[in-house]
């Protein structure tokens, strides 16, 4: 079975490139499924199965904290991980999404290591959790 | 509404610059694939005839605490190529709306991180990244020329009259 990965940024290249990491990052048999706010994710998330979600924060129509707040309501979504990437490193931010519900948080820019590792240590947490 | 520029002021230099130079060299390198080398400021390609056309610049407003703009300055070409490296692709399959967007998220991404590692604690809202063509106005608050392997890549920062950088 596949590995999908969810991508939710309002910028195009962004979900581009962020997929581009991820293949460089080790994941290139993975999936990608890509929307442009929480809206659409949402919609998404309807019809698709999801491993984990990469979120923006600043979008319009709904934003990455209400996205993980409409997550957290629904309760098979709610172990779906979600991994917040955003230029916004500041203490309250980073413990307010956390808070939220999200799993791990990382901060542009990146490497593709510093991607993997996350991504390891989030899903991998939701493995062990389940086994 | 961003801030004018008359209520605009010279942002604690000794302060912000280090960390702009350091920030934009991190960013160029990590998200990029490429360089950034501090250099001094002539200005004469934003000067040249023509300038207008050939160069873009991308802005991002910020607000709270501090208040104030970030803004990169660059050529179509420099864009091109970094949006070339950013997305994987040859510069020849990059749009032009690529480029704009690219110069964006490189203005938006430099802005979040300056901001994150000055006020580590301060709630900082970002605008959404904007592009203004043929606007290169540096006369205010705290600028950097870089060299990247092609071409200059200009950033200024600027905080509100009253904020503390």
């Amino acid at each position: 079975m596949s590995f999908n990965v969810l991508i939710v940024d309002d910028s195009p290249v962004m979900r581009t490139f962020i997929r581009r990491v991820m293949k460089l990052a080790g994941f290139e048999d993975a999936e990608y499924i890509e929307a442009a706010d929480g809206l659409e994710a949402l919609e998404r998330l309807r019809t698709r199965r999801v491993d984990v979600i990469l979120t923006d924060v600043n979008m319009p129509r709904m934003n990455g904290e209400e996205l993980l707040r409409e997550l957290a309501k629904n309760g098979t979504l709610a172990s779906v991980p979600a991994l917040v990437i955003s230029t916004d490193a500041t203490r309250d931010r980073v413990q307010r999404l956390l808070s939220l519900g999200a799993h791990g948080y990382i901060t542009k820019p990146f490497s593709p290591e510093a991607l993997r590792e996350e991504l390891d240590r989030v899903v991998g947490e939701r493995h062990g959790a389940e086994n | 509404m961003g801030p004018k520029t008359e209520d605009l002021r010279a942002s604690r230099g000794t302060a912000v610059l280090p960390i702009l130079r350091d920030v934009t060299g991190v960013v160029l390198e990590t998200m990029f694939f490429s360089e950034a080398v501090p250099r001094s400021c002539d200005h004469a390609e934003l000067n040249a005839p023509g300038a207008q056309e050939e160069w873009i610049s991308a802005r991002v407003l910020f607000d709270g605490a501090p208040r104030g703009e970030l803004r990169v300055m660059l050529s179509h070409e420099l864009a091109r190529f970094i949006a070339a490296n950013f997305l994987g692709a040859d510069p020849e399959e990059v749009s032009g709306d690529a480029d704009g967007q690219v110069a964006c998220e490189l203005a938006n991404m430099i802005c979040g991180a300056v901001l994150s590692r000055l006020h580590p604690d301060a709630g900082v809202a970002l605008s959404p990244p904007e592009l203004l063509p043929g606007d290169f106005e540096i006369s205010a608050g705290v600028h950097q020329c870089f060299d990247t392997p092609d071409g200059t890549l200009a950033v200024t920062m600027r905080v509100a009259e009253g904020a503390e950088p």
